[in-house]
């Protein structure tokens, strides 16, 4: 957990980059990581020589070494590199953000993104090379010879749709209000107005996953420069205070046996994010931007009831009409105003971050959420859960 | 059923009694001789007391299907699809789960709650048995 230290110390977003997203950039998860680390640091109007501090983690593909070369940094002191599996984006701001309010870094540059997965196999035969009968230890084990290791996250929304009887449509609207909201962002990879009998016909995945319910894979990165509220002050930007962040887990993280299957660890973090914002008096009706994890729809649902958005089991009564979308009368926050993974494209984290940052700094041009001083973010599901809580600074 | 050409697993130290059991048609699990708690996945500690007194106990396959997805896609070599991935929970123990194929079970009647038992499918190598996976079934009606 990062813990609330105050405006005077909690430390600031102050910088933010992005690579290209493509389907295909041709290019290394190295050089696009050195693009968005590049564009944030000359965002903050700062050079090479300022930065001393560097994080990102494995599920990014990237080493800090090998980036901190790419990146020609010679003052590097500190590296957040988290080893655990599968970690997300805000495990590596909170690290960061800790690293500067302790001052063991005066800026350190976050980095995080996905490159689009690519087999050795083709469409019509995925596991072409693989040794046949595969064997597989570790967790693996006791999930493959089911052929039950891809899509862990749906059975989840199985029990969801069992345990409050919610509507296809609930999952749709976390679509469609990503698909609406990256029509004004011309980064997204997936622009295309899509409806709800689009979503309804599409094409199972594992059922009750469409494709419309799974995000889109891209090579993405996105990196964010953050310093203490002092420096801060003399740089570009309204600074973007970091309040407070959870990583809490909750019990049993093997896969796929979760306990909590319909309220994942992200009720643990939730709740804990919040308790650690208490002093501030900020409540979830306080939030203008949600930029919640949407590598599946049923992971925003889980995350807008984990996070108070919506009282648990009740999406189904929220999520309809223009419900959470940019313009809405309606009450709750705009939900992911760039489109999220599932329409942006899989930067794994980091852009639900990026756009954040950019919503409090006041510059999202025609996708600005009117008046956004606070925001949260979250990322991940089941082991990786992380969230946290930001604040534009006067 | 046609010959099985999906992953076979690898038994390591903690899994290889469940592993053996299944050979041997049992369904079997790590318990706590201390606490009685059924260790699933399989741990040479108890993680709810920590006593290293860890035993085997055979259960009795029976359970209730927790929840279950229909297969696509696949992602994993070997299958036909469309399949089923269903986690069911045995009878012993609340949260003592197994990720399983359901079997013998029209896709309509196949749904959270279904009471269920297991069954074994041998996977045969060079004319010896290799592995057996625990598969589960509906439950005959005179025995729910």
């Amino acid at each position: 957990m990062k813990l609330n230290l105050g405006d005077e110390k909690n430390a600031c977003i102050v910088g933010v980059g992005r690579s290209m997203i493509s389907r295909d950039s041709g290019k290394t998860a190295t050089t696009l990581a050195t693009d968005a680390c590049v564009a944030a640091i000359r965002d903050a109007g700062l050079t090479s020589v300022d930065i001393d501090g560097l994080a990102t983690n494995e599920m990014g593909l990237l080493n800090g070494y090998q980036l901190r070369e790419s990146l020609g940094l010679s003052n590097v002191s500190w590296y957040g590199q988290m080893g655990l599996p599968q970690v997300t984006a805000t495990f590596s701001m909170i690290e960061a953000a800790m690293a500067v309010e302790y001052g063991a870094s005066s800026y350190a540059v976050v980095v995080m993104g996905a490159m689009k997965p690519r087999g050795n196999g083709s469409r019509r035969d995925p596991f072409a090379g693989m040794p046949r009968p595969p064997r597989i230890g570790g967790e693996g084990q006791w999930s493959a010879p089911f052929g039950g290791n891809g899509f862990s996250f749906v059975h989840w929304m199985s029990r969801y749709i069992w345990q409050y009887g919610a509507p296809r449509e609930t999952f749709g609207h976390i679509a469609l209000t990503a698909r609406k909201h990256a029509q004004d962002n011309e980064r997204a990879i997936a622009r295309s107005p899509l409806t709800m009998d689009d979503y309804l016909n599409a094409r199972w995945i594992s059922k009750p996953f469409c494709l419309y319910d799974c995000d889109y894979p891209v090579d993405g990165y996105a990196a964010v420069v953050i310093t203490t509220p002092d420096r801060a002050r003399h740089l570009p930007h309204r600074p973007v205070s970091i309040i407070a962040g959870s990583q809490k887990t909750g019990p049993r993280t093997e896969t796929m046996l979760w306990d909590d299957m319909s309220n994942m660890g992200a009720t643990y973090c939730s709740r804990e994010m919040w308790e650690l914002a208490e002093g501030t008096g900020i409540r979830p009706e306080d939030v203008q931007v949600a930029c919640l994890y949407d590598g599946f729809t049923i992971l925003t649902v889980n995350w807008l009831e984990a996070l108070g958005f919506i009282n648990v089991g009740e999406a189904k009564d929220v999520l309809v009409g223009d419900a959470l979308q940019l313009g809405s009368s309606g009450p709750g926050p705009v939900l992911n105003p760039h489109g999220g993974m599932l329409s942006e494209g899989r930067v794994h984290g980091m852009g639900f971050v990026a756009e954040a940052a950019d919503q409090l700094m006041g510059r999202s041009g025609v996708r600005q959420v009117p008046d956004a001083r606070i925001a949260v973010v979250s990322n991940g599901a089941g082991v990786q859960n992380c969230s946290m809580l930001l604040k534009a600074l006067d | 059923m046609n010959e099985y050409e999906g992953p076979i697993p690898i038994p390591d130290d903690d899994s290889r009694d469940f592993w053996e059991g299944c050979k041997r048609h049992e369904l079997i699990f790590k318990r706590c001789d201390d606490c009685g708690f059924y260790i699933h996945l399989p741990k040479s500690r108890c993680p709810e007391c920590w006593s290293t007194n860890v035993g085997s106990a055979r259960v009795s396959g029976r359970g209730t299907v927790y929840t279950v997805t229909i297969v696509s896609i696949p992602t994993a070599p070997g299958f036909d699809l469309p399949y089923n991935v269903s986690l069911v929970e045995l009878d012993e123990q609340p949260g003592l789960r197994v990720m399983t194929n359901i079997v013998d079970c029209a896709e309509d009647q196949l749904e959270i709650g279904l009471r269920v038992e297991v069954t074994f499918r041998d996977i045969m190598a060079d004319g010896r048995l290799e592995a057996s996976l625990p598969l589960f079934r509906p439950m005959a009606r005179d025995e729910e």
